[in-house]
């Protein structure tokens, strides 16, 4: 199932065909379905491991459902069927209370928003402070140790000078930083980035994500890292796994998927980014069907409808994510022609 | 902005306000509200005078506000004009109008901010409550919002007095059962967006259940607007103090601007003795209209929709 | 060359907030010719859309122009009344604005609104209208059946190109668009551009290119413009910008960027600290706080935009050592050293 490749450690998260579904909620859909309504598969059978260490690349454009699995491994939203579970055996759905309390010491999540992630009325020393706190960790001065540490861990340096600040005196990368350094205090195994640099300027993005190799190289931190974003994508993880419609259609190791994308869609994607050279000439696809556009469920392959190169087959059955190389998985039926040809039902 | 896979740059629109060069921290973000605006300033200077006099009323007032004077023939004094001894004159009962204003100071500040206190602390806890819970919480909390909302609220006080015993602590425990709703829609209305920020999800991740979410995390936030409707309801307060007064469904024994308004009604002079009435009106009228500007002042820089405008 | 179609001269825009002004772009001057596509990058709050919204006078009430010209055909825009800025846009010059859900009403069917700009700009009739907008979704690839729809039946990829049919409505000379792709999901956005730039081809029009997308530069625009803090800093033809700038923030952004096409062990550089906030002009340089090339002159003088080479502008006092601050500029230890 998984991207394959040697297994060296104990994978940290492990996710068994996990599924959630949201009620969908158009614009006027809202308006007139009442109670049952049609029903958005934002994670649709999706399985995977996150490996100690390493940092997995999660890209998807909006709706992929990329960050609703994020959301899932920090029970901010809770999947409906499937397993997944954490290193230690600890099962997502099973944990409450004091059990899931203790879990936010392994993981923790950093946000999109810069602005909207820090509250405004919180100094940034009452920011840091406040998980030990809500974990009853540590005394007064030793709290104080724990958040200098953690600010210098995010590179908010000297941590005095901005223990006191306010968020409106940050600028947008330090407030990133204050938000890194607030999931940081904790020392955490496991960070769920979503989307931390899409909304900040591009002289200081990379500022962020060297950050976060520097928290994996150095402290063996496991991050897994959302992101619309190919290009930081490849720079930063380790492995990527690309979304479409809430499945998996590719798995591997960062460079094979981004170089040598198998899937279609993956393709599309990777032809889709401009490139920031006049001397390299993009072959350009002619438009056609924007992907949006193209019928939202179906028993088969979600991009079929989209798909250049899809075949009958396609559009009645669902590909399954599987190995074409070491260390690199694919679910499309043009790499796995016998998957295409056996049981035709 | 909601949509997560596309990168907007903050501000790329127009450039954004600058933030402030220091936060305001203490004093300075208490006067914040008052920098540059000359009615609100001289609210706040007229409002030190009447708590400067309600707090040393028993020293400034020169008479017992009750006491009836006697000439030395040993007829009372009654409705004297305003003399060197008795300031704002005398009442048909010989009582000294000024010392009466002075106590009746003391009192209308007591009412007003122990009703406000006690309608933000309920309009508070039912707005946070409601909007962070949302679901059937919020649906039984608005609608006992409304239909308190909708009690008018000097006949239902009157009918209640008339029931209870007439004393100050009704009064204020009645004012604050009716005037809580406008606090509560507010912070619930507030609560609502809040609840959606990212920084509470930060916050439940930190490990923070539903009370500290509640009331470490969002109520600081709510704070500033149920402040601002405070403000305005200690002026609600002593308004409506002062009619239930006026209308005689108020203590008796106690001295309010409402009881000497009622007094010279209900004396049957009111049209000559002027200094009799003038100064308690006049004291209602400023006292009102200073928290009204104050608490405008507030509302300003609580609400940035209203900045700028 | 050809002929000069936009010429913005010495052009300055302040924004009133509060009790100062923030003067979002001082003296930035630029010129779009006929047929070309000039790149305006920058980050955000650089002043890049100001300057845009500033060409065609579209702006916020506390905005105002502050001084300078903007010559289209020879004709300076600013004077101009209410009325007479009319008749220019859509005609003459058009938008693509960012954002499609913003500028489309929702109560309208699309071809409602893009047959009212034909017939209220043009005279058309009804008819010639209809028939017009139908033509204009075949060109943007859109179904004309899709013309009695209204916005939010259409995705977000359709609706910015019902925005780019209504901005191409009356043949207009200049294109401004102003993150036209950004809203959209990176498939989605490549597709529409494609669409544009065809049609710009068509047309013949000029486009000023607004955006923080350096690929987008690099693959559309034949001159590029960089701003900074409400300067052009930097201006020069595409190749050479990208080849061999010599502007430190140039510099710098160019690898802040990462590429699918660099190597994956390049280490990328980010410029430390933020752009000033512009309530007062600031002394010397604006970008020398954050710049790592800094010298004492920086912080007192602040320099011009000079010519470095042909068609190549820079304002910094130390283009003479280009070469140098190149080949460093390169390694993430020049921008983390020493400052703040």
């Amino acid at each position: 199932m998984d991207g394959g490749g040697p297994v060296s450690a104990a994978p940290l998260v492990t996710a068994r065909n996990v599924r959630k579904s949201f009620a969908a909620r158009g614009e006027l859909a809202g308006l007139f379905a009442r109670g049952e309504g049609a029903m958005v598969h934002a994670v649709d059978d999706v399985s995977f491991e996150i490996r100690e260490g390493e940092i997995l690349g999660l890209i998807g454009e909006s709706g992929s459902g990329k960050t609703t699995l994020g959301r899932l491994l920090v029970r901010l939203e809770r999947h409906d069927s499937g397993s997944l579970h954490f290193q230690d055996g600890r099962d997502l759905a099973a944990l409450g209370g004091r059990a899931l309390r203790e879990y936010y010491r392994d993981v923790q999540m950093i946000f999109q928003d810069p602005y909207g992630s820090i509250n405004p009325r919180f100094t940034v020393h009452d920011t840091v402070v406040e998980p030990l706190a809500t974990q009853r960790l540590g005394d007064a001065s030793g709290r104080r140790d724990r958040v200098a540490r953690a600010l210098e861990r995010a590179g908010l340096r000297p941590p005095r000078a901005f223990a006191d600040k306010y968020p409106h005196e940050l600028s947008g990368g330090e407030r990133q930083r204050l938000s890194i350094a607030r999931a940081l205090v904790l020392e955490p195994k496991l960070l769920i980035a979503d989307e931390p640099v899409s909304m900040l300027d591009v002289s200081i993005r990379a500022g962020i994500l060297n950050l976060l190799k520097q928290q994996s190289r150095e402290f063996g931190l496991t991050i897994l890292y959302v992101s619309h974003d190919l290009s930081t994508t490849r720079y930063l993880c380790d492995r990527i796994a690309i979304m479409y419609r809430g499945r998996f259609v590719e798995l591997g190791e960062a460079e094979r998927v981004i170089d040598d994308a198998h899937h279609p869609y993956a393709q599309a994607l990777k032809a889709a980014i401009p490139i920031p050279d006049p001397e390299f000439d993009r072959p350009r696809s002619e438009a056609g069907e924007d992907p949006d556009e193209a019928p939202q469920e179906s028993a088969g392959c979600r991009y079929a409808g989209t798909c250049p190169k899809a075949m009958e087959v396609c559009h009645r059955r669902a590909p399954e994510l599987r190995p074409v190389d070491a260390g690199h998985s694919v679910a499309c039926f043009l790499h796995h022609p016998a998957d295409a040809e056996a049981r035709t039902d | 902005m909601a949509d997560a896979g596309t990168p907007s740059p903050p501000g790329a629109a127009a450039p954004r306000a600058p933030a402030p060069p220091r936060a305001l921290r203490g004093w300075r973000r208490l006067w914040q509200p008052f920098a540059g605006r000359h009615l609100a300033i001289a609210s706040l200077v007229v409002l030190a005078v009447f708590v400067f006099v309600g707090v040393f009323a028993p020293w400034l007032a020169p008479h017992e506000p009750l006491e009836k004077h006697y000439q030395d023939d040993g007829r009372l004094m009654r409705l004297l004009t305003p003399t060197g001894d008795f300031w704002f004159g005398t009442t048909l009962y010989a009582r000294d109008v000024f010392s009466q204003v002075i106590i009746g100071t003391r009192s209308a500040l007591v009412v007003g901010v122990i009703t406000a206190a006690a309608m933000t602390l309920i309009g508070l806890n039912v707005g946070l409550v409601a909007g962070y819970f949302g679901g059937w919480v919020d649906s039984f909390l608005m609608r006992t919002t409304d239909v308190v909302f909708g009690v008018p609220l000097l006949p239902f006080a009157i009918v209640a007095l008339s029931l209870l015993d007439r004393s100050t602590w009704w009064i204020i425990a009645l004012m604050a059962m009716l005037f809580w709703p406008i606090t509560a829609r507010v912070v619930r209305s507030q609560v609502l967006s809040l609840r959606e920020r990212p920084f509470i999800d930060a916050a439940r991740i930190s490990g923070a259940g539903h009370l500290r979410i509640l009331y470490r995390h969002i109520a600081p936030n709510v704070m500033p607007q149920a402040f601002v409707h405070g403000v305005f309801g200690v002026a609600w307060a002593i308004t409506t103090e002062a009619s239930i007064n006026f209308l005689g469904f108020g203590d008796p024994y106690t001295v309010s601007w409402g009881t000497i308004i009622y007094d010279v009604f209900t004396s049957m002079v009111s049209f000559k003795a002027w200094w009799w009435f003038v100064p308690p009106g006049l004291c209602i009228i400023i006292v009102t209209t200073a928290f009204y500007f104050i608490g405008q002042a507030f509302e300003e820089v609580a609400n940035p929709r209203l900045r700028e405008r | 060359m050809s002929e000069a179609l936009l010429e913005v001269r010495n052009l300055s825009v302040g924004y009133r907030i509060g009790a100062g002004t923030v003067h979002a772009i001082d003296d930035v001057s630029f010129t779009v010719h006929e047929g070309e596509t000039l790149g305006l990058v920058g980050e955000s709050g650089c002043g890049k859309t100001t300057a845009g919204r500033a060409v065609i006078k579209v702006m916020p009430a506390n905005a105002s122009i502050t001084g300078g010209e903007v010559r289209y055909r020879g004709r300076d825009l600013v004077p101009l009344s209410n009325e007479e800025m009319r008749a220019i846009r859509w005609n003459e010059i058009a938008v693509i604005p960012q954002s499609a859900m913003n500028a489309l009403n929702p109560v309208y069917r699309v071809g409602r609104q893009i047959e009212e700009v034909i017939v209220q700009q043009d005279g058309a009739s009804p008819a010639e209208a209809r028939a017009r907008a139908e033509e204009l979704f075949r060109l943007v690839k859109i179904d004309p059946g899709r013309l009695a729809h209204y916005p939010h039946q259409f995705s977000g990829g359709m609706r910015q190109r019902a925005l780019v049919a209504m901005a191409l409505a009356l043949n207009p000379a200049l294109l401004i668009a102003d993150e036209p792709t950004t809203a959209l999901d990176v498939v989605s956005q490549d597709r529409v551009f494609t669409r544009v730039r065809a049609l710009q081809k068509r047309l013949g029009a000029s486009m000023l290119l607004i955006t923080h997308d350096m690929g987008l530069v690099a693959e559309n625009c034949d001159r590029v413009a960089v701003m900074y803090a409400g300067r052009i800093v930097e201006q020069a033809d595409t190749r050479t910008l990208f080849g061999a700038p010599v502007h430190p923030y140039t510099l710098g952004l160019k690898n802040a960027f990462p590429s699918t096409t660099r190597p994956k062990d390049e280490a990328l550089i980010s410029i430390a600290g933020a752009p000033p906030v512009l309530l007062e002009a600031p002394r010397g340089c604006r970008f020398a706080p954050r710049c790592p090339f800094a010298t004492p002159r920086c912080r007192d003088e602040d320099p011009a935009l000079r010519p470095v080479g042909p068609g190549h502008h820079a304002a910094c006092h130390h283009t003479a050592l280009a070469g140098e601050m190149r080949a460093r500029a390169v390694l993430s230890e020049t921008w983390t050293a020493g400052a703040p």
